[in-house]
């Protein structure tokens, strides 16, 4: 395991030292949400203790540092993407208002009476209920893209389910529940033969991996900060820029303005277009100083951590009796995102037991994924996912505290 | 051993007293937890304004169902006004107080199926 990430990693996350019942917190959530190092909690803090104003508004020096320091955080965010354009990042509130953004304007605007939208069985319910809602509105129809009981999706799959009637491909960069990483390339290439496009739910992936959007080809992108070392509350938006004359604004109000007149009024020129009112100025300072600190590391570095730990873990998970694994045994296209049930041991009591007994925090239920658990027959299962300040000892924690919970039902 | 996984608490997970379904309810009231999609159906059958019978079917975790087992002895034989007039704290207390915010509701799952059943029972 690489020695950077071994050994500081951890002491850069004060929370990591807090003991909860007794035990030092083993945090195995970070698909629901990371942890945050000292330097983003410092750089928030920085921000309201000697910079803080209103962005584009005023000609004081404090907002003009407010607005730099603003602008900056959406220049890093488009290189941390390889987007070459810093207008085509929007801040939005996280993943789930960038999705309902899209369904609201672009989809609404292009998606007609007899179109398709196309998702998946494996898909969050956040990059699901905004395309149920907008194919009612609109009289559109949704096409499932099955995936298998190990929650993989097959580019075979998704092209049985594209045709020229299909206006968008809404899909998820990595699964919430098995971990799998569809193949992207292929499926962005094939959505964009039949002239569909590809809106890329990037909430797991964007925190884990490298992405380049260009090289891609992606249409839209929807990630949080939050699940990225970053605070709540901010998240964004990529939007090709060739595709926002047909994205109308989805606020209206202060800042997204070149002149307003009592029965009309004229819009700025993106991204302010796309940012209705104060935004959250420093949530994108805080998710600025997250992507310096993932940067320091090198993604290619977190993204290989990652993998051995998957790989370490999925060995000595899949060795326990009683265990099932739900998502790939082969680390090839899967992150760090571990669900699985036991034979003996219900979901929320396995939680509760690793809790009270070893500090160690899990997800249990169906982690907003309904239909895929409702397809292989459970209503909840466990899920411990993996971030960059997990180490070989977290895993070994784990086993033990299963086993201690199987103990106790047996 | 754990506090809140006692071995009766177990043992009533295991094997909760009145599980299965009544052949003919007077009532039956489903319920679920959103949070964790355990769910469970309840039939209750009632004779002169008293709870004869209970009944059901959960599907869930082990705080759920011994949770059902333990509330389902408890309100055997007594009259729908005693029923209506209990109070969660019945059922809260057979457990540690380690029981969590979020595990209550695990706890509470069947006492608020069987609270939702009697009210529909008119006098």
């Amino acid at each position: 395991m690489n020695k950077k990430l071994q050994n500081s990693v951890k002491a850069d996350f004060p929370i990591l030292k807090r003991k909860i019942h007794g035990k030092e917190i083993i945090f195995l959530d970070s698909a629901a949400s990371s942890q945050k190092p000292k330097a983003v909690i410092q750089a928030i803090v920085d921000f309201y203790q000697n910079h803080y104003a209103n962005i584009h508004r005023g000609v004081y020096q404090l907002s003009e540092e407010a607005t730099e320091k603003y602008e900056n955080a959406r220049q890093s965010v488009a290189d941390f993407i390889k987007s070459k354009n810093p207008e085509s990042v929007i801040f939005t509130a996280g993943t789930t208002a960038s999705i309902n953004f899209i369904a609201n304007t672009w989809a609404k605007e292009n998606i007609k009476n007899a179109d398709i939208i196309a998702t998946t069985e494996l898909e969050h319910h956040s990059n699901l209920m905004p395309w149920q809602r907008l194919a009612r509105y609109q009289g559109a129809s949704l096409a499932f893209i099955p995936c298998d009981e190990i929650g993989q999706i097959a580019l075979s799959d998704v092209k049985r389910y594209l045709n020229p009637k299909v206006k968008l491909l809404a899909i998820t960069g990595m699964s919430n529940v098995s971990g799998a990483i569809p193949p992207l390339k292929e499926i962005i290439e094939s959505a964009h033969e039949v002239g569909a496009k590809v809106l890329l739910d990037g909430a797991q992936l964007i925190p884990h991996c490298p992405v380049d959007v260009q090289a891609l080809d992606i249409d839209f992108l929807a990630f949080s900060a939050h699940k990225m070392l970053g605070p709540t509350g901010i998240g964004v938006l990529y939007i090709k820029p060739k595709l926002m004359d047909n994205t109308p604004p989805y606020q209206l109000g202060g800042g997204m303005i070149s002149s307003v007149a009592l029965d009309e009024a004229v819009y700025a020129d993106p991204p302010a277009r796309y940012e209705a009112g104060t935004p959250n100025i420093a949530g994108a300072i805080g998710l600025e100083a997250a992507i310096d600190y993932l940067q320091s590391m090198g993604m290619e570095l977190i993204q290989k951590h990652e993998k051995q730990l998957t790989q370490y873990a999925i060995q000595k998970l899949t060795a326990i009796k009683g265990f099932k694994l739900i998502g790939p045994t082969s680390c090839e296209n899967r992150g760090g995102v571990i669900s699985f049930i036991l034979n003996t041991v219900h979901p929320h009591d396995l939680a509760t037991i690793l809790d009270s007994e070893m500090g160690i925090c899990i997800r249990a239920g169906h982690h907003c994924a309904m239909p895929f658990h409702k397809k292989i027959g459970l209503t909840a299962s466990c899920r411990a996912s993996l971030y960059l300040y997990n180490q070989k000892e977290d895993i070994d924690n784990l086993v033990e505290g299963i086993k201690l919970a199987q103990k106790i039902f047996t | 051993m754990n506090k809140l996984y006692r071995e009766d608490i177990i043992e009533y997970s295991k094997n909760p007293p009145h599980s299965g379904r009544l052949q003919n309810p007077t009532v039956t009231q489903a319920g679920d937890n959103p949070l964790c999609g355990d769910s469970i159906v309840l039939d209750l059958l009632i004779k002169n304004d008293t709870l004869k019978s209970i009944g059901f079917e959960a599907k869930g975790c082990a705080i759920s169902k011994a949770a059902v087992g333990i509330l389902s002895e408890a309100v055997m034989g007594k009259s729908i006004p005693k029923i209506k007039a209990m109070k969660s704290d019945e059922i809260l207390s057979h457990f540690d107080k380690s029981l969590s915010p979020s595990r209550v509701k695990c706890a509470l799952l069947g006492f608020d199926a069987l609270k939702r059943a009697v009210s529909k029972v008119k006098k």
